[in-house]
């Protein structure tokens, strides 16, 4: 070992440069890296050290967005409807959308107790009969909010953190949510007897999927909590697995696929698949895997967002399973 | 128009200059080294050299990485001749979570970076000799190797294997005050690198995780 060459010594643009690779694989190495001594402890937690690992790794846009354009944008409450609904209009309508429990949308947001999501729905209403209000709406954070998403950080450890971190940190984790996480509904009550049993599934994959059959699981839904604003691209995993070759008296429209993603405040998504859908992509990727994209769902303000997605597999004779492995945010410029 | 003719004079006539490393080596280099080494360059532009048998001195490179550097830069002088800076990219198609890669070192390059390493600190100086001759597609390598050695290692690992000693809490950011680990092993105590070392396990400044 050649004892004078300490590698600390290295000038700091260098160590840049050898960072640059290790940004988006293995955040942990560089976190690693900077508890070997006080110079890269130093070094790493600059705010300097974010923002290049920003650029380098994502790009200028994306970094112009999260380092300054959400933090100088602010939106107008009325434009946001933040107090669009009032308690007594939720007790009183999520009774009625319990008991009538028809569309997706109610069921993407209608988490117990949650007047967030029942708050999105309505907001989801109001945009829709009202689409300029979408153009007055920008996308804005402030420090506060931020500080929300990670509530477990004492302000004391929040101040000494660089704000490029927290947003290296949005820009790279993964917002993935596997379909055997999810929670799954169908239209009557949910036990362990109408569950599959989830297990190995697919011999190709080491993780656990989520079987969608005529009799298990024909909707799943999630929340994917506080949110930053930007633009997402939600797609889904997929594989189909033809279960009936028969086509007599066959009917498409008996097969659907809806999905819906809401955001608090944000454009939705909400389409819906017939039978077609189904036999395209069955033909496209005969037993494969395949990334099914939903779409791109801006985001404007800190919001959780919510997911669902439903299939109807055929009346008497099912055609198809499906087998599900993630939902996925992507975070798109 | 006269940066025309400079750049004309450089890029067209085929000249060798001669270079002097550190500890007296003397070298010649051809288009393949000027063109590649943005540091070179510059010199031959400033300098305005004449007299081509006059070597031009390179007191912060060592002999022995000045030759590797030109041998890099024979073999690389069919690439392009400049790497793009990835700061400047906007690329829109980018996919966000495509790591960039360093596992992407062709064959040569591998075979080359080999023959450097932590353990005689010529890792090091190559890199030192990269950055300052300004060979983008040798201080890629040699950074790409590096990032490749750091990756999965943890920060105990890291400073063994690049030799960095560790300061030991009592200053700046590894204050105990700063540090949330050492707040709950309530080692306040300073103590030498040596006695720190020994120890082996020390209380190191923990980061946000998300």
């Amino acid at each position: 070992m050649n004892l004078e060459t300490d590698w600390s010594t290295l000038p700091d643009l260098l160590w840049y440069a050898i960072c640059r690779y290790l940004g988006k694989s293995s955040s942990s190495s560089l976190i690693n890296l900077s508890k070997t001594c006080t110079k890269l402890y130093s070094l790493i937690n600059h705010t300097c050290f974010w923002t290049y690992i920003i650029h380098t790794c994502y790009g200028k846009q994306l970094a112009q967005r999260y380092l300054f354009d959400i933090f100088q944008s602010t939106n107008n409450p009325k434009d946001l409807l933040e107090n669009i609904i009032t308690n007594e209009m939720w007790l009183k309508d999520s009774y009625v959308v319990r008991r009538y429990f028809v569309e997706l949308l109610m069921f993407a947001t209608l988490s117990p107790l949650d007047m967030k999501g029942y708050a999105a729905k309505e907001r989801f209403f109001t945009y829709r009969a009202d689409m300029s209000l979408h153009d007055k709406l920008q996308m804005s954070l402030t420090f506060d909010k931020l500080q929300k998403k990670y509530p477990l950080l004492s302000q004391e450890l929040f101040d000494s953190i660089p704000l490029s971190k927290f947003i290296y940190f949005h820009l790279t984790q993964r917002k993935r949510i596997l379909a055997v996480n999810m929670d799954s509904l169908e239209y009557c009550p949910v036990t362990e007897r109408y569950r599959p049993p989830i297990t190995k599934y697919d011999e190709d994959l080491n993780d656990h999927v989520a079987l969608i059959s005529e009799r298990y699981i024909p909707a799943l839904r999630h929340t994917f909590k506080s949110v930053l604003p930007g633009k997402y691209e939600i797609l889904s995993r997929l594989k189909l697995i033809k279960i009936s070759q028969e086509f007599d008296n066959f009917d498409f429209r008996c097969l659907k696929y809806n999905f819906a993603a809401l955001p608090e405040y944000g454009k939705a998504i909400y389409i819906t698949h017939d039978g077609w859908w189904y036999e395209n992509n069955y033909l496209k990727n005969k037993n494969n895997w395949f990334t099914d994209m939903w779409g791109t769902t801006t985001v404007y303000e800190l919001s959780d967002i919510y997911v669902a997605m439903e299939f109807q597999l055929g009346l008497e004779l099912p055609q198809y399973n499906v087998l599900c492995e993630y939902i996925e945010l992507k975070i798109v410029v | 128009m006269a940066t025309n003719v400079e750049e004309t004079y450089l890029y067209s006539s085929p000249t060798t200059f001669k270079v002097s490393s550190k500890d007296g080596e003397i070298f010649d280099i051809d288009d393949s080294f000027i063109n590649q080494s943005k540091t070179i360059k510059n010199m031959l532009n400033v300098l305005d050299i004449a007299d081509n048998h006059m070597p031009i001195p390179l007191q912060n490179i060592k002999g022995t990485m000045l030759n590797a550097a030109i041998v890099f830069c024979k073999y690389h002088k069919n690439d392009l001749l400049s790497i793009p800076d990835d700061e400047d990219e906007d690329d829109f198609e980018r996919d966000a979570y495509e790591p960039r890669r360093s596992d992407d070192i062709s064959e040569w390059d591998k075979e080359f970076i080999k023959q450097f390493t932590v353990e005689e600190g010529t890792l090091f100086d190559i890199i030192m000799a990269a950055n300052y001759l300004d060979i983008k597609a040798l201080l890629a390598v040699g950074c790409k190797t590096i990032a490749n050695m750091v990756r999965g290692k943890n920060s105990d690992q890291v400073r063994q294997m690049f030799n960095i000693s560790y300061d030991p809490p009592g200053e700046g950011l590894n204050t105990p005050r700063n540090s949330v680990t050492s707040k709950e092993s309530g080692d306040n105590q300073l103590l030498t690198t040596q006695e720190k070392e020994s120890r082996c396990k020390t209380p190191s400044p923990e980061l946000m995780y998300d």
